[in-house]
């Protein structure tokens, strides 16, 4: 009645005709509408036909095929796009500079014979399936490096940097992982462990099955389990282990961020984890304001859109960080200037 | 943009197209190669390997439609794959008279399911995050209300906004009314 004359359509009805959720009371609703005139019933019919084909769709957007993509597209579109990069930083040297496929490339075949290096910079993470059909992702500025003799039956990798893993499980050929810091030994499961060189702390975070930790220079071992998170110290030998309730730890990965009466200080620390960008406030006011939210698949841009918003917050970004600043009301007289 | 030009355009380096082709043929011909080599993971590698292939020489490639193409590409690596593996010769016989599931999976209607892609990717961003998550993910209004925070009634309007965009393209482009004469038809092909 308000629009056009030709269909009032009640999307809110109609949205619970088609998922075949209506009550009675809206089914005879629906019934009434739809005699109501000729074009309502041919209106419907057309609604009815785009909401079954585009189904016929589905397929293109399953989780499957977007992790296929992801794959495929590293090794063509962005693979285009990583050699122009090189050109321009032939100066470098090649292993801390370059991208990863390159790299991945020109070890294979040409700089050195032995190992393959998977390696990403600060501004791209990769998702790589290996050779035994597990796959690993990698967070910014991480290297993986492993035998061209790896296989289902030795599986064995180096790494340096972030990477979240899911291990293919082949039976009784565990998945050795080495870092600076120490060794982790799985069967098949998937985990997230971060060990950057010059970073003092190494952290383990268990998503299926359990990790089993042997730090270097010491005689124990340590198992994780699933949902546990392990902290170890590197200068002062120290393991804590906590259970981990949300899985903040790898949205670098996930891109799923849970923010539980956190405060943006907090906050903060996820971001920069999982988007590689610092985040600062203009006062310490700001840092301790306590957020609630959950984002999937959101920018960083979006995300602290929403914290500005909630918090009538200004965001300035500069090319090395982002900053949260209350925002400046605009005053009656002109005391700035 | 329609399925028979999707090559000439990858030709041309149109990486949205490239997508698309991707997106819209990797699922199928997956399954159409585990039918010959039983392993899925497998089957997803050789398949990735294609569509590599594919954009690596994609100067060579000619304006033919996509989808008979990739099926025999996809049946030689697996038929390649199978030698490879010494598989009995009676194994690799027996498929090489089997041309009865080639080809049948998606070609009746593609070239309007580059359309609807195409139409689907036009739509607002957060209309078109809610209809791909509702029709495509399979969610429920309840589900994705939660997931975005918003309300059970704003998910509904949204999709209604959707379908009603996706109702005015589809009208524009004549899609509804062949959607309908290959449903009548599609068994002769």
């Amino acid at each position: 009645m308000k629009k056009k004359g030709l269909h009032n359509v009640n999307w809110d009805l109609i949205g619970d005709i088609l998922t075949d959720t209506a009550s009675e009371a809206q089914k005879t609703e629906f019934k009434n509408w739809l005699g109501q005139n000729a074009s309502n019933s041919s209106f419907f019919n057309e609604i009815k036909e785009i909401w079954l084909k585009t189904r016929n769709l589905s397929h293109c957007y399953s989780p499957d095929t977007n992790y296929a993509w992801g794959i495929v597209k590293s090794k063509t579109i962005q693979k285009n796009n990583k050699v122009v990069k090189l050109k321009r930083a032939l100066y470098w040297t090649i292993s801390a500079a370059a991208s990863l496929l390159l790299i991945f490339y020109f070890s294979k075949n040409i700089l050195s014979p032995e190992k393959a290096i998977l390696s990403t910079t600060n501004n791209s993470i990769i998702a790589y399936k290996l050779p035994d059909n597990s796959e690993v992702d990698l967070n910014y500025q991480t290297e993986v490096k492993y035998n061209k003799r790896f296989t289902r039956k030795n599986r064995e990798l180096w790494l340096n940097g972030e990477a979240f893993f899911d291990v293919e499980k082949v039976k009784s050929k565990p998945f050795i992982i080495h870092t600076q810091q120490g060794s982790f030994k799985v069967l098949g499961t998937s985990f997230n462990i971060s060990s950057y060189k010059n970073d003092s702390l190494l952290s383990l975070f268990v998503k299926t099955g359990e990790v089993e930790f042997f730090p270097k220079n010491v005689k124990n071992s340590f198992v994780a389990k699933k949902g546990e998170q392990i902290h170890y110290n590197k200068i002062n030998k120290k393991l804590s282990k906590k259970k981990n309730k949300t899985e903040n730890f790898i949205a670098w990965k996930t891109k799923t961020l849970t923010f539980d009466d956190l405060t943006l200080e907090e906050i903060a620390i996820i971001l920069k984890r999982t988007y590689n960008t610092e985040i600062r406030f203009e006062n310490e006011n700001i840092q301790q304001i306590r957020f609630t939210a959950q984002f999937k698949n959101q920018s960083l841009g979006k995300i602290l859109k929403v914290i500005a918003i909630t918090f009538e917050l200004e965001i300035q970004k500069t090319d090395d960080y982002i900053k949260l600043l209350e925002i400046k009301h605009e005053q009656t007289t002109d005391q700035n200037n | 943009m329609t399925e028979k030009n999707l090559f000439e355009l990858i030709k041309a380096s149109d990486e949205k197209a490239f997508e698309i082709l991707f997106r819209l043929y990797y699922e199928p011909l997956v399954s159409f190669c585990i039918k010959y080599i039983h392993d899925k993971d497998l089957a997803k590698g050789l398949i990735q390997e294609i569509f590599v292939n594919i954009w690596e020489n994609r100067k060579n490639l000619l304006p033919q439609p996509p989808s008979p193409y990739l099926y025999r590409a996809a049946k030689n690596r697996c038929l390649n794959y199978i030698r490879h593996q010494n598989v009995k010769y009676e194994y690799h016989k027996e498929f090489e008279h089997e041309e009865s599931f080639e080809e049948t999976t998606i070609n009746e209607t593609s070239d309007k399911l580059v359309q609807v892609y195409n139409s689907i990717n036009k739509l607002p961003p957060q209309c078109k995050r809610i209809f791909i998550m509702s029709r495509m993910h399979g969610l429920k209004h309840k589900e994705i209300a939660e997931e975005l925070g918003i309300a059970v009634k704003t998910v509904k309007n949204q999709i209604g906004k959707a379908l009603s965009h996706l109702k005015n393209e589809f009208s524009h482009l004549g899609i509804l009314l062949i959607v309908i004469t290959l449903n009548l038809f599609s068994n002769k092909f």
